[in-house]
This record gives C-alpha cells, sequence and structure tokens, in this order.
C-alpha cells in the first residue's frame, strides 16, 4: 500500500524519536544498576530504572507507530500522537518537580537539598521532550478535543 | 394483533435513550441515567394511541441477538419467544454502525421492525448528513428520527409502529454470509424445519445461524426434540470457532455498503476517544503504559508535596516550641508527646494523600481507569479472578471498605470471595503516610519509585493470592466479563478539586477523631505507671512492646515498632502517630523522619524499613476493613482467615526482606 508523504514525515519521525528513547532508557536503566561513565553524567542520566521504563515505553510506542504505518495501517498516526502527548505529560511531571526542588531550597532553605542547583533535575524525559514538542507543533491541529466532553457536565 | 391491542417492544443497544423514549411514550417517570445498564429488567407501560390500545415493553440493552449476559437474555427472549407485534429498534443517530448491527439480527429473526433514530439533534448538530428516506429504503424498514428528551418524533414513531403492524406479512432482507457458511446455514435449517414443533416457533435460518454461532441458549431449544442428534452430528463436522467472529464481519461489511450510501459524514473516521483507545487498550502496550502513569503519578505524589509538607512540619515543629515553653508536667508532655508529636506526624502527610487523589480523580473522571479496567481484564482472567475484579481493586487504593463493598457487583459467589479476600492487599490511602515517612527517610530521591513498587507488590500479591484460591479453596473457572467503556471526558478542576478534598476531608476527620483517641491512649501506655521515665521500657507501652517483642525481632523491629503496629489495627495510620508518640519527636523540632533516619539511634535501616512498609502493607487489614468482610462474606470463619493469611504473609514477607537487606549489608 502507498504511504502518503505526510504519513512518510511521521514514519521518520517515529522512528527517530522512537530509536533515541530506547537507547536513552537502556542507558538510564544500565545507569541504574549501577554502572555509571563519564558520559552519562555528561548527558545527564540519572541512576534511575524506572525512570528508564518510562522512555522504554514511550519508545516502543513511537516504534509501533511506525511498524503499523510501515504495515498501511493508518491507525499507527494514533500511537504517533499519543506517544508525543505521554512525552509532554512527562515533561510536565518533570517541571513540577523541578519547580517543588527550587522551593525546598530557594523559598524554605531546606537542608537536605542546600546544593541542589536545577541541572540537578534535568534528566533525558525532560530534554528528549524538546523532540516530542516539535512533533506536537508540527501536527497541533491534531490534537483537537473536539467530541470530548467536560465531566460532571 | 388482537382486539386492536398492539404489544410494543423497544430494544436497542446500551445507553441509546430506550427509557427516555419510553417515559415520552408512556408518561411514565422512570430512572434515567447517562450510563448503560439502566433498564435490567423489563417494564411495561400503556398508552392509547388513534384508537388502538398500546402495550410498551421497554427491555434491557443488548448489542446482539447473541445473548451473553442475564441482561442480554431478558431482551432476546422477550423478541423471540414472546413475539411481540413490532419491535422498535432505538438507534443512537451518532454511532449508526454499531446500532446497525443488531439491526441486521432483527432482520435476520424475521421481526416486524420500526426504527427510531434517536439523538438527532446530536447527529443533527455535528453536522451529520443522513439520507432518511434512502437508508429506509435500503434497510426497508420504516426510520423515523427522534429526541427522546423532547419528545420529538414520538406520535410519528407510534404511527409508523401502528402501519407496520397492520401490514402483512413481511420478509427482510438478510446479510449472506459466503458460499460456505450459507451451506452450513441451509444444511441446519433442512434439519430443522424437520421439527414443526421448533420451526413454527423459531425461524430456521435465524436458528441455525445461532447454532454455528454456538449460542447455548439456542442449543437448550434443541436439547430433546426429535431433531437433537441431527443437530449434533452435523455441528460436529463443522469448525465452529471461528464462525462466530466472521459472521460478525459478515454483519459489518453489509453495514459498510449501507453506510457511506446514506451518511457520508458516518463512514466510521477515528474520533480522538477511538484514537487514544487504539493505543491504551494495545493488548502489548496497555499495561506498560499503565504503570508509567502510575509511576508518574507517585513521583509527583512524593515530590511535589515535599515543599507543603515541610510548611505543615513547620508549624508543627513551632506548636512543639510553644508547648515545651509550658513547662513539665502532664499536660504539656500530653500535648507535646502525645497529641501534637502523634497527630502532627499524621498531618504532614495531607499534602501527599491530596495530590495522589487528585491525580487519581483525574484519570477516573477522564474514563481512562475504566480503559485500565479493561485491559487488566484478560489478564486477571487468565489468573483466576473476575474481569469485575479490577473496579473493587482500583477503589481499594482509596480505601478498602467501600472496595469490599463493591464487589456486591459480582454475582458469582466464588468469584466474589476470592475478590473480597485478596482486596486488603491493595494499599489504601491509609498506609501511603507509613510509605512517605520511611521511604523518604532511607531511600531518598528513588522514594517515589520504591512507593510505586509497594503499589504494584500489593497488586502482585492480590493477584498471586488470587490464583492460589482459585486453585485451592474456590475452584472453577471465572465467569466471562462483557463491559463497556464510557467515553473520554475532560476533567474539570472543579470536580476533581471537590474529589480530591472529599478525601483530604476524610484524613482530617480521621486525624480528629480516631487517630487522636490512638495516639492519647498509646500516650497513657507510655506514661503510665506514675513517675516512670516516658516511653521507657518500663511504661505499659515498654511492658507491652517487650511481650510481643520476640515475634517481630526476626523482622528487625523493636518494641516500639511492635506497639505501633498493633495499634495501626485500628487504623493505619497510627503506625505513624504510634512511632511519632514513642519515639517523642514532640518535644523538639526534628521531624520523625530525621528521628528514624538516624539509624544508631532508632535501629531502623534500609531493610527493616523496607520490611516495615511491606509489613503495613499485608498485614491485618484495619478494623473498619475486618467489619465489612464479616459482612459481605457472612461468616467470622473467612474473616479470621483474611486477618491469618495477610499476617503470616506479611511476617514472612518482611522477614525475607530483611534477612536478605541484613546479608546484602543494608541491616546494620
Amino acid at each position: 500500500m502507498a504511504v502518503s508523504s505526510e504519513n512518510k514525515n511521521k514514519m521518520a519521525f517515529a522512528l527517530m524519536v522512537g530509536i533515541i528513547y530506547i537507547l536513552f532508557g537502556i542507558i538510564q536503566m544500565i545507569v541504574g544498576l549501577g554502572l555509571e561513565s563519564g558520559i552519562t553524567d555528561a548527558l545527564l542520566i540519572p541512576a534511575d530504572i524506572f525512570g528508564g521504563c518510562v522512555l522504554l515505553v514511550i519508545g516502543a510506542i513511537f516504534l509501533y507507530g511506525y511498524k503499523e504505518l510501515k504495515a498501511g495501517t493508518n491507525d499507527g498516526v494514533a500511537f504517533i500522537y499519543f506517544g508525543i502527548l505521554l512525552s509532554l505529560v512527562f515533561v510536565v511531571i518533570y517541571l513540577l518537580i523541578m519547580g517543588a526542588d527550587a522551593l525546598c531550597t530557594y523559598g524554605l532553605g531546606m537542608e537536605d537539598l542546600e546544593s541542589w542547583t536545577p541541572l540537578d533535575d534535568v534528566k533525558p524525559g525532560l530534554y528528549l521532550g524538546i523532540l516530542a514538542l516539535m512533533g506536537f507543533l508540527a501536527w497541533k491541529d491534531k490534537f483537537t478535543l473536539r467530541g470530548v466532553s467536560k465531566a460532571g457536565a | 394483533m388482537k382486539d386492536n391491542k398492539i404489544t410494543i417492544a423497544l430494544t436497542g443497544n446500551p445507553n441509546v435513550g430506550k427509557t427516555t423514549i419510553f417515559n415520552a411514550i408512556t408518561g411514565a417517570r422512570q430512572h434515567v441515567g447517562n450510563w448503560p445498564g439502566v433498564t435490567v429488567e423489563k417494564k411495561v407501560g400503556t398508552r392509547k394511541h388513534k384508537g388502538m390500545d398500546l402495550e410498551i415493553v421497554d427491555l434491557p440493552g443488548t448489542y446482539s441477538l447473541t445473548a451473553y449476559s442475564i441482561d442480554e437474555v431478558i431482551a432476546r427472549d422477550y423478541i423471540v419467544e414472546e413475539k411481540p407485534d413490532v419491535v422498535i429498534h432505538i438507534v443512537d443517530a451518532t454511532n449508526l454502525e454499531r446500532n446497525l448491527y443488531l439491526t441486521t439480527q432483527l432482520m435476520e429473526h424475521g421481526a416486524r421492525i420500526v426504527i427510531a433514530l434517536n439523538m438527532f439533534d446530536l447527529s443533527r448538530d455535528r453536522g451529520d448528513q443522513i439520507d432518511i428516506d434512502k437508508l429506509s429504503n435500503l434497510l426497508d424498514i420504516p426510520i423515523v428520527p427522534t429526541v427522546g428528551s423532547t419528545g420529538e418524533g414520538i406520535e410519528k414513531l407510534l404511527d409508523e409502529a401502528i402501519e407496520e403492524v397492520k401490514k402483512g406479512p413481511h420478509h427482510h432482507h438478510v446479510v449472506g454470509y459466503g458460499k460456505e457458511v450459507e451451506r452450513y446455514i441451509g444444511e441446519l435449517a433442512t434439519i430443522i424445519q424437520k421439527d414443526e414443533r421448533l420451526s413454527e416457533k423459531y425461524p430456521p435460518r435465524w436458528m441455525a445461524i445461532k447454532l454455528l454461532e454456538n449460542d447455548e441458549e439456542v442449543l437448550k431449544k434443541v436439547k430433546g426434540s426429535k431433531i437433537e442428534s441431527d443437530i449434533k452430528d452435523k455441528l460436529k463436522t463443522i469448525d465452529t470457532d471461528e464462525l462466530e467472529a466472521l459472521m460478525a464481519d459478515k454483519r459489518y461489511e453489509a453495514i459498510g455498503a449501507i453506510l457511506p450510501q446514506t451518511c457520508s459524514t458516518c463512514v466510521p473516521k477515528m474520533s480522538v476517544s477511538d484514537m487514544i483507545d487504539k493505543v491504551v487498550t494495545n493488548k502489548y502496550l496497555g499495561i506498560p503504559i499503565f504503570l508509567a502513569l502510575m509511576w508518574g503519578a507517585f513521583e509527583i505524589t512524593f515530590t511535589f508535596a515535599t515543599p507543603f509538607m515541610e510548611i505543615i512540619d513547620m508549624g508543627i515543629g513551632w506548636l512543639a516550641g510553644a508547648v515545651s515553653g509550658m513547662g513539665s508536667g502532664w499536660l504539656p508532655s500530653l500535648l507535646g508527646d502525645g497529641i501534637i508529636a502523634g497527630v502532627g506526624a499524621v498531618l504532614i502527610f495531607l499534602p501527599n494523600i491530596l495530590i495522589l487523589f487528585w491525580l487519581i480523580s483525574l484519570l477516573e473522571d477522564s474514563g481512562y481507569l475504566a480503559r485500565a479496567a479493561f485491559i487488566m481484564d484478560k489478564l486477571m482472567y487468565n489468573l483466576g479472578l473476575h474481569g469485575k475484579s479490577f473496579i473493587p481493586m482500583l477503589m481499594g487504593f482509596g480505601c478498602n471498605v467501600p472496595a469490599i463493598m463493591a464487589t456486591r457487583s459480582i454475582e458469582d459467589r466464588k468469584d466474589r470471595m476470592i475478590t473480597i479476600l485478596v482486596n486488603p492487599f491493595i494499599s489504601c490511602g491509609a498506609r501511603l503516610p507509613v510509605y512517605v515517612l520511611l521511604a523518604g527517610a532511607f531511600f531518598g530521591r528513588a522514594a517515589g519509585s520504591v512507593i510505586f513498587s509497594l503499589y504494584a507488590f500489593g497488586i502482585l500479591v492480590a493477584i498471586l493470592s488470587a490464583m492460589l484460591f482459585r486453585k485451592t479453596l474456590f475452584k472453577g473457572k471465572p465467569s466471562p466479563f462483557i463491559m463497556e467503556l464510557p467515553p473520554y471526558r475532560l476533567p474539570t478542576l472543579k470536580t476533581s478539586v471537590i474529589h480530591m478534598w472529599e478525601r483530604g476531608q476524610m484524613y482530617l476527620k480521621k486525624a480528629g477523631t480516631i487517630i487522636l483517641l490512638g495516639v492519647v491512649f498509646i500516650w497513657l501506655l507510655a506514661s503510665l505507671p506514675a513517675g516512670v521515665e516516658y516511653g521507657s521500657e518500663g511504661s505499659y507501652a515498654g511492658v507491652l512492646g517487650k511481650v510481643i517483642a520476640p515475634i517481630f525481632a526476626p523482622l528487625g523491629f523493636d518494641w516500639r515498632i511492635a506497639v505501633a503496629l498493633i495499634f495501626g489495627f485500628v487504623a493505619k495510620e497510627i503506625v505513624i502517630g504510634g512511632l511519632g508518640t514513642l519515639y517523642g519527636v514532640g518535644e523538639d523540632e526534628g521531624a520523625l523522619s530525621d528521628t528514624l533516619a538516624d539509624s544508631e539511634s532508632s535501629g531502623i535501616y534500609p531493610a527493616n524499613a523496607l520490611g516495615l512498609m511491606v509489613f503495613t502493607l499485608l498485614y491485618m487489614p484495619c478494623i473498619a476493613a475486618v467489619g465489612v468482610i464479616k459482612k459481605e462474606t457472612g461468616s467470622w470463619k473467612w474473616t479470621l482467615f483474611a486477618l491469618a493469611y495477610g499476617t503470616i504473609l506479611a511476617w514472612v514477607a518482611a522477614f525475607i526482606i530483611y534477612q536478605v537487606g541484613s546479608a546484602l549489608g543494608y541491616g546494620g
């Protein structure tokens, strides 16, 4: 089945972002098991196995979308849009955590966090979100809530 | 039709507005809900229309004439056995494809049908352009657009129903199932025609189709008839396993051929809801996505709450400082060591409770949690749990008491008993403060992940226990579960804040009542007999602790933890309140967390801290949960079993964690 040019772009995006997320997820899990190196420090990859699993899940969603589109199933776009949304949800989560830590350090002067800097909370789940944001901006007209009513209405 | 009397059955998928139409026709005031399953038994009303006496029967919602649930059996049996003069099929105009599936089956049965194209206003407002005349011609069925809530189209609907009855014998178009299946249908129909009793009562083609679909109710009808052996012999030669799905595909193909000719905008197009469902209910990705979202929720619960906890802690510290200025004596001790240390230690976790339940309410209000139940259903069924069990399990995250009561929706006794017995392993909100305190003190930045793991461990224990009970105490297979997913909705700030506040209010109320009483009682035990050093081994608390300490010693718990756990039976938060009181943290401004984290003086290390969290997760449920288990099982035997099973499991798990942790150097 022929793939439309718009879907070709989405496939390329999903493949690239999916592989990057999977790669970072695996590295973050390995670091979580105690195998750190200078490169992982430079990439701000924390020792966080669960956070690594989340990156793997996001990567898998993108790659599944790629696989579906490649097989000619248009449903694949749903996986790509959802992958973008889930990545952005985790960006928001990490930003909230950073905000809370900033409040503890600069607002409340908590001893536990006195040496904390914003860079301590920068991690792949946050900066890889830029890729997802690019996808969101490229296809933002597809992220509509039309037809979804408000809860309790 | 007898003596100007016409019987009209109202049928249709769940939640298409049957009860609203019934009320509009009969003037009744039956309860109408915006969820499937409002009508669980048939209701009868009457109406006079154009000189005719109409008897209107409102049937439970059904997706097809192959009956799976009791509601569907009621609906199907009425149409098939009672043979109403006319069936008004209420179709949701905004979801023609799914609704017309039942139409194809009604046509197959040969019933006289009039279609009420209900919710036509919604369809019109969203711009659907349905060519009603053409759809009516293609189906060869009268169609009347209706709006049940305003009564629009109801009079015309009744006119058409009466006209339909007056028509002579009618032969509907039928779906063709392909050469091979049609041959099977023909052969079975020929056999059925040999039995006059059966063939007069049921259309042979319809009966043959149901037999090929392995419809148990229809198989029962054949049982005992003179053609039973012939039918059985014939069915043995046919591989019917795949036929039901194949025949459903053919029906949808027929609908797919009709729809594009009659409604250009009704051709199925993926909606936002469909798109999300494609992903979150995917058989490979659904569960990982659920776990990722829950982990994210626990990360926020722990980290984002920290500054707010610190602010409350400062307030409690200020109060403790003010009380210590009152000098010595029983009153400052009661206020400082008892109430401020105990209740304060519990209050500090209010932000965690508020945040977690706000997040859970967002997931619930959006409709996502229903999807979570859906994706867990298959897994749970394979593990011996009923799909409906997941709803009470999800409710257990809030409180096990209403969760255990919610098992009433499970019809099968064995399924229900298993669900009741494993529900206490689902971590309720009362246990969260224990996790937050100990995970924060001993696992630092990994605290969110530790708390998430404890919740996941609770679910795992519940599932494994269910498997064990299914294989030993309650042998058999769980009954199947059909579930309709509610539409996605955008959570509003107002409703989610209301849900969050309900939880928070409950927590505060508990802190001011049962927890306050509990910590005052522990303070009394720690202060008496008169003259004894507060909280020393010579106090009543110390004596009690020393008696029970040997049981807990292999787990690395000292007598203070043992006493706190014993009183945790009243309410799990008292474990925290008790530790606060017995470790006497009310006298200074240091948080209980800091006191416990000082392993040298507290005797608590990462291994026994984790063991204590797991023990709190698994050991006997609180007194309110025990009461409701007794009430719902109606048996002291099963209530005591739940208490003993959980406590033994908790002891063994904490023992393994402490011993292995110690061997690895985490036990002090």
